[in-house]
C-alpha cells in the first residue's frame, strides 16, 4: 500500500513520466507542506488540552465508563492521543485512509469487541475536534478540518454491540 | 514502501515529526520543482539518450553482436523503462522505486541472456553517460547521484552473484 497522495500519483506514473495535471497536484501539495506542518506543530502544542477537553466531556455524559474499566480515563487519554496523531500524520502526507489502515481498524475492532458502542466513540473523538475548532486559528482548522472529521467517521464505523458495555 | 517523506513519516511511529524530520520534509517540498524540471528535460531527450547509450554500449561490448542477437529484442524500451522509473525515483526521492520496478528486472533479464558481469554494470554506465551528454550541466547534476546509485546497485547485485 503506498500512502501520501502526491506519491501515490507518482507511483502511479509507472512505465511513464507524469502528466502536467499530476505534476501541478504534485506541486500544489509541496506548496501546502509548510501550511500542514504548521498546522502539526500548532495541535502537537495543544494536543494535552484537546485531549483534556474530550476526556472531560467523555466523563459528564458517560459517569458509568469509569467504575467499569480499569484505569479508565487513563487508558482513554493514551489512546485518543494516538488517534488525534495519526489524524495529524495523514494531515501531513495528504492521505485519508492511512490512518484507519495503520489504526483506526484495530481501535475499532478493539472496541467493538469490548462492547462499546459507535456513539461513544462519536462522542469522545467528536469532542476532541470541537476542541481544535476551539483552540486552533480557523485557517488552521481549515486545514486539518477533513482529517479531523475522517477520524471521527472511521473510529465510529463499526456496528452496535448486541449488548453495549456503558450506556 | 516508496518514497523518503513516507519513511520519515512511519519513523516517527506514533510522535509528531521532530524539527529536523519537518526540515527535511520542507526540503523535500522545495525541491520538488528542480526535479520535475530536470525529468521534464529527461523526457524532452530520451530518445536521444537511449540511442547513444546503446550505442556507446554495443562498441564498447562488440563481442556480444547486436541486442536481437543475444536475445535482447526490448532492449530500447527497457531503457526507457529504466530512464523512467528512474525518473519517478528521483521524484518520490526513493531509489527503491526504481530497483523494484525496473532495474533488478533488467539486471536479471540480461543474466539470462549470459551478458557478462561487467557489461550489464557497463550499460548502466553508458546510460548515465549518455544522460551527462544531452542534458544541460543542472540537469544532469540534479539526476546525477539517483543516476551513479544505478551503476552502483549494477554493481552491488553482480558482486552478490559472483
Amino acid at each position: 500500500m503506498i500512502y501520501s497522495a502526491p506519491i501515490r500519483t507518482l507511483a502511479g506514473c509507472d512505465g511513464r513520466y507524469p502528466t502536467l495535471e499530476e505534476e501541478s497536484a504534485c506541486m500544489a501539495y509541496a506548496a501546502s507542506l509548510p501550511a500542514r506542518l504548521r498546522v502539526a506543530d500548532l495541535i502537537s502544542q495543544k494536543e494535552a488540552e484537546i485531549v483534556r477537553y474530550a476526556i472531560d466531556h467523555l466523563k459528564r455524559h458517560y459517569p458509568r465508563f469509569a467504575p467499569q474499566h480499569d484505569r479508565a480515563w487513563e487508558k482513554a487519554s493514551r489512546d485518543m492521543t494516538l488517534h488525534l496523531r495519526y489524524a495529524v500524520q495523514a494531515m501531513v502526507v495528504d492521505d485519508l485512509e492511512m490512518p484507519k489502515d495503520k489504526l483506526y481498524v484495530w481501535i475499532t475492532t478493539i472496541v467493538r469487541g469490548t462492547g462499546h458502542t459507535p456513539q461513544i466513540m462519536r462522542d469522545g473523538i467528536g469532542a476532541m475536534v470541537e476542541a481544535c475548532q476551539r483552540l486552533l486559528p480557523a485557517d488552521a482548522m481549515a486545514i486539518a478540518e477533513p482529517y479531523l472529521h475522517r477520524m471521527v467517521h472511521d473510529l465510529s464505523d463499526f456496528p452496535e454491540p448486541m449488548k453495549p458495555a456503558v450506556d | 514502501m516508496f518514497s523518503r517523506m513516507m519513511k520519515l513519516v512511519n519513523q516517527t511511529d506514533s510522535l509528531y515529526l521532530s524539527a529536523n524530520q519537518q526540515k527535511q520534509l520542507l526540503d523535500y517540498g522545495a525541491s520538488l520543482g528542480r526535479r520535475f524540471a530536470a525529468i521534464r528535460s529527461l523526457e524532452r531527450q530520451e530518445n536521444a539518450i537511449v540511442e547513444l547509450a546503446l550505442q556507446a554500449w554495443q562498441q564498447a561490448h562488440a563481442e556480444l553482436g547486436t541486442p536481437e542477437e543475444f536475445g535482447w529484442d526490448s532492449a530500447e524500451n527497457d531503457l526507457r523503462l529504466v530512464l523512467r522509473s528512474l525518473a519517478i525515483s528521483h521524484l518520490m526521492d526513493d531509489m527503491d522505486y526504481a530497483e523494484a520496478r525496473v532495474l533488478r528486472h533488467l539486471r536479471r533479464t540480461l543474466e539470462f541472456a549470459d551478458v557478462p558481469a561487467d557489461a550489464i554494470r557497463d550499460l548502466f554506465a553508458c546510460l548515465v553517460e549518455a544522460v551527462r551528454e544531452k542534458l544541460e550541466p543542472a540537469d544532469f547534476s540534479q539526476l546525477e547521484n539517483d543516476l551513479q546509485r544505478s551503476v552502483a546497485a549494477a554493481e552491488a547485485g553482480l558482486m552478490a552473484v559472483s
